[in-house]
């Protein structure tokens, strides 16, 4: 039988801000590698069934999407999905590579530049996250994903019947590119994650 | 505490557990200051209207007003207050806006360090 998780307003609090810190890294990050602004929206946060994930996904993302998924296991287990909607993933690669690739070469080069991209992000803003709470992790190699946002979900271990979700959007100011992050983890490990998170927190309290 | 020690401080973030970590670390370090605190920038806006505030953190990231527009509001209105923008939000623009009114500027997370660094800069003269 599964059970449900929750999450008090303190720790639903708690647990934005954390993602919000590792979220600060990765955009830094993106910054550096575009040379442009980045602008973050207030992370959400919801627990959803998988029944419920895939209209969820798609209210967030409506249509097709470029990304890259990366698994992340150590002090909690999540798997992290940066997203891009279908267009525009190419036009970030074309702003990281500039004229410097052809462009016939270009849509092969696509997939590898964005999973690196996403390796470098999906990395800082977990990276960040273990820093604050305490531990460390390790992450798989990241994977080039596209279609539906609903494609994803059969990436998760079926045994991931509730996930966190932590999902925010940035926007690439001068290009009006935007992007998502989605932060997910099932039950165990948001137990594991609340626990780290509420006890960085009260060493001040 | 000489009255001439003790400072208003206004501590703005949407995060009302980061609010509490951020005053429970500067009260430790400052007993006897007064911690005020604000949720959003309007709040914010609202409270330096209604009483005297020496000393301002800011969050970048917020509903509403970002930060960067309550520190520019601040330096228009209040140039007396000075502030100190303590974000996860590190980028390089962020900090060169910072700078353009005068504020300080910290990187979370918040820890006894990021507070310690962003009370050094609100108390140098």
């Amino acid at each position: 039988m599964s059970h449900t998780v929750h999450l008090t307003e303190d720790e639903q609090d708690a647990l934005r801000e954390i993602f919000n810190v590792g979220l600060g890294y990765a955009a830094d990050s993106l910054s550096l590698m575009v040379n442009d602004e980045v602008t973050l929206s207030v992370p959400a946060l919801s627990i959803i069934t998988r029944e419920q994930a895939t209209t969820t996904f798609q209210g967030i993302l409506p249509g097709s999407f470029s990304g890259v998924l990366q698994r992340f296991e150590g002090g909690f287990e999540a798997n992290a999905v940066l997203m891009f909607p279908g267009d525009k993933s190419l036009e970030l690669v074309r702003l990281m590579v500039g004229d410097q690739v052809a462009l016939e070469d270009m849509n092969d080069l696509e997939q590898e530049a964005l999973t690196e991209v996403g390796n470098i992000l999906l990395n800082s803003c977990v990276s960040a996250m273990s820093d604050t709470v305490g531990g460390t992790f390790s992450s798989s190699l990241p994977e080039y994903v596209s279609g539906y946002p609903g494609d994803i979900l059969p990436e998760f271990p079926p045994e991931m019947d509730h996930i966190l979700l932590l999902n925010i959007d940035f926007t690439l100011e001068r290009r009006d590119i935007k992007g998502f992050l989605l932060f997910m983890m099932q039950l165990e490990s948001i137990e594991q994650f609340k626990t780290a998170t509420m006890k960085y927190m009260n060493q001040f309290l | 505490m000489s009255d001439a020690a003790k400072k208003n401080v206004l501590v703005v973030d949407d995060s009302r557990m980061s609010r509490m970590m951020i005053r429970a670390i500067i009260l430790d370090r400052r007993p006897g200051w007064n911690v005020i605190e604000a949720g959003n920038g309007d709040e914010a806006l609202q409270k330096v209207a209604e009483q005297a505030v020496d000393y301002a953190t800011l969050d970048i990231n917020m509903p509403g007003m970002d930060g960067f527009e309550v520190a520019e509001r601040l330096h228009a209105g209040y140039p007396n207050i000075r502030v100190c923008l303590l974000s996860a939000n590190i980028q390089e623009s962020s900090r060169l806006r910072a700078e353009a009114v005068g504020a300080g500027f910290v990187k979370k997370p918040i820890t006894e360090a990021s507070i310690g660094l962003a009370l050094e800069f609100l108390e140098r003269a």
